[in-house]
C-alpha cells in the first residue's frame, strides 16, 4: 500500500517534542485542597477511633478490677458473717465453701466440685507456697471431719481455722 | 458415741484382713489392683457386679482366687445358646428305686458365681440367674431354697462379639451393682505375667478368712456413718443424670433415660464399702466418686444421637462429677 504524501504525519513528526509538556486533563488530578482535606479528614477519624478503642479498653479493666475488689470485699464479708453461725457443722460447710471457692479463683482449680483429696492434689501441681498448701489441707480435713464425721472441735479450733482462712485470703 | 467408737476398733481389727486378703490376690492377679478393689466392695456391700473386657483378662482366675482366700464355694457357669433354667438352678429326678422325686441342685448353689458370657444364654436363662440374685433363692418345683450367705455373682460380656448373643435388657443390667470394665495390662505388669505363669509351678494362695467373716465385715459396712450432706450429694449426682430431674449440669441432652433409684443405693453402699476399705467409719464425697463409674456407667441409657456421635457414658459421669458442686 502505497501511502504518499500525508500532510498530518508531517505535523506530527513536527510535534512530536511537545508532547513531553502534556498535563493530564483536569479530571485526573487528585492533589486539589478538598481531596487534602478529606485526607485529613478520614486521618483523623482513624486516630480518634483508636484513641477511644484502647480508652474503652482501659475503662473495662479498670471495671474489671473493681468489680474483683467487690468480689474480694463480699468474700470477706462472707467469712465475718461465717463467724456469727453457731452451729458447728454449717459453720465448717460455710468456711470450707468460702475456702474452696477462693482457691477456686486463684488457681483455676475446680474445687467447688472436687473432694477434698482431689483438690490437694490439683495444689501440688499449682505454685502455691508451702505454707498456703498446708494451711488448705489442715482446714479442709477438718471441715471435712465436721461435717462428714460429725466431730466436734471446739472453740478454739473455730478460731483457728477462721484465721488460717483469713490469712488465705488477704 | 458408743456405738461409733466400736465401729472404729472393728474397722481397725478388719482393717489387716482387707490388707492379706489384697496382698493374696495380688500374687495371682498382676497389675489389676483398681478391679481387685472394686470386686471387694462388690463383695462388702451385698452387690453382684458384671465384668466387660476381652478374653483372657483374669476375669475367672480373679474369683477362683477369691474363694480360695475366703475358703468358700465356687462355680463357674459356661453360659451357652443351649442352656436350660434346670442346668443352672436344679431339677427334680425320679429316683426308680424309691418311687419318689428328688432335687438335684444345679450350680447356683456355691457362694460365688462366675457367670460366663452371661449374654450368650437365652432370655429364659438369664432371667433364672437374676432372679436367683435378686431374692437370694431358688424354687425347684414346689421347693424353695435359700441361697447360702455370702453369695455374689460375677457375670462377664465380651464387648467385641455380638454375634449369636442375647443382649441384656436394661431393666436386668439394673440388678448388678458394679459394672467393671477390665483393661489391658501394662508392658511392665504383663512382663511379670510371663515370669509368674510360666514356670509350670501353680501360684498357692493362703486362706486368709472365712465366710463368716466376710458376714462380719459387711455388718460394720452397714453401720458406717452417712452424712445427710453425703445423701444429698449423691442425689444431686443421680438426679442430675435424669431429663425431668435435672440441675442443669449440661449432659442431659445425651441421656434417653437417666438411672434408676438402685444406682442412689448403690452409690451409698458401695462409698460406705469404700469408706471401710479405707479404715473410715464415715463417708466421704471422694469414697462416692470412687465407685460412680461403676454403680452409673450401665444406669444411664444414651440418646441414639448420643450414640451415633460416639458419646459415652464414661464420658458423661465424669463431666457430670466436673458440675455437680461437693458439700
Amino acid at each position: 500500500m502505497n501511502i504518499g504524501y500525508n500532510p498530518e504525519i508531517l505535523v506530527a513528526a513536527e510535534t512530536a517534542p511537545l508532547l513531553r509538556d502534556i498535563k493530564p486533563p483536569k479530571e485526573m488530578i487528585y492533589l486539589e485542597w478538598w481531596f487534602i482535606v478529606l485526607l485529613i479528614l478520614i486521618f483523623s477519624t482513624v486516630i480518634l477511633f483508636t484513641f477511644y478503642r484502647n480508652k474503652s479498653r482501659f475503662t473495662e479493666k479498670s471495671e474489671i478490677a473493681d468489680s474483683a475488689v467487690t468480689e474480694q470485699r463480699g468474700h470477706s464479708n462472707e467469712l465475718k458473717d461465717a463467724k456469727e453461725i453457731q452451729d458447728e457443722k454449717e459453720y465448717y460447710r460455710v468456711i470450707s465453701y468460702i475456702l474452696r471457692r477462693h482457691i477456686k479463683d486463684k488457681y483455676q482449680i475446680n474445687a467447688l466440685e472436687s473432694p477434698t483429696t482431689m483438690i490437694i492434689a490439683d495444689m501440688a501441681k499449682v505454685d502455691a507456697s508451702n505454707d498456703e498448701f498446708k494451711i488448705v489441707q489442715s482446714v479442709l480435713n477438718t471441715a471435712d471431719m465436721a461435717k462428714f464425721a460429725g466431730a466436734a472441735f471446739g472453740k478454739k479450733e473455730r478460731e483457728r481455722v477462721y484465721e488460717d482462712v483469713g490469712l488465705i485470703m488477704k | 458415741m458408743k456405738k461409733k467408737k466400736d465401729i472404729n476398733a472393728h474397722i481397725t481389727e478388719h482393717n489387716s484382713i482387707i490388707k492379706r486378703m489384697t496382698d493374696e490376690i495380688k500374687k495371682v492377679i498382676i497389675g489389676q489392683d483398681a478391679i481387685i478393689e472394686k470386686v471387694l466392695i462388690g463383695l462388702f456391700s451385698k452387690g453382684h457386679i458384671i465384668i466387660e473386657g476381652m478374653p483372657g483378662l483374669a476375669k475367672t482366675l480373679l474369683l477362683k482366687t477369691l474363694s480360695q482366700i475366703i475358703h468358700t464355694s465356687f462355680n463357674r457357669i459356661q453360659f451357652t445358646p443351649d442352656l436350660l433354667p434346670a442346668d443352672l438352678i436344679g431339677t427334680r429326678i425320679y429316683d426308680r428305686r424309691t418311687g419318689k422325686f428328688y432335687t438335684r441342685k444345679g450350680p447356683i448353689f456355691a457362694n460365688l458365681i462366675l457367670a460366663d458370657e452371661i449374654n450368650r444364654a437365652p432370655a429364659k436363662v438369664q432371667s433364672a440367674l437374676l432372679e436367683a440374685m435378686e431374692e437370694k433363692q431358688v424354687t425347684i418345683g414346689d421347693e424353695t431354697f435359700k441361697l447360702d450367705e455370702p453369695f455374689m455373682v460375677m457375670a462377664t460380656q465380651n464387648p467385641i462379639e455380638s454375634e449369636g448373643t442375647y443382649r441384656l435388657p436394661e431393666a436386668q443390667v439394673d440388678r448388678f451393682m458394679l459394672k467393671i470394665k477390665i483393661g489391658y495390662p501394662s508392658f511392665d505388669d504383663e512382663h511379670e505375667i510371663i515370669n509368674r505363669m510360666t514356670t509350670g509351678r501353680g501360684i498357692k494362695v493362703k486362706t486368709i478368712t472365712t465366710p463368716d467373716e466376710i458376714l462380719r465385715i459387711r455388718e460394720i459396712v452397714d453401720n458406717i456413718y452417712v452424712d445427710e450432706l453425703i445423701k444429698k450429694y449423691i442425689l444431686n449426682i443421680v438426679f442430675a443424670t435424669r431429663k425431668m430431674g435435672s440441675n442443669g449440669v449440661g449432659i442431659e441432652e445425651h441421656i434417653e433415660y437417666g438411672a434408676s433409684p438402685r444406682a442412689s443405693i448403690y452409690l451409698t453402699t458401695t462409698a460406705k464399702a469404700h469408706a471401710f476399705i479405707n479404715s473410715r467409719s464415715h463417708v466421704m464425697p471422694e469414697d462416692v466418686a470412687a465407685t460412680a463409674f461403676e454403680v452409673l456407667r450401665h444406669r444411664i441409657i444414651l440418646t441414639y444421637e448420643a450414640e451415633a456421635g460416639g458419646v459415652s457414658t464414661d464420658e458423661l459421669i465424669k463431666r457430670l462429677f466436673e458440675k455437680v458442686e461437693v458439700p
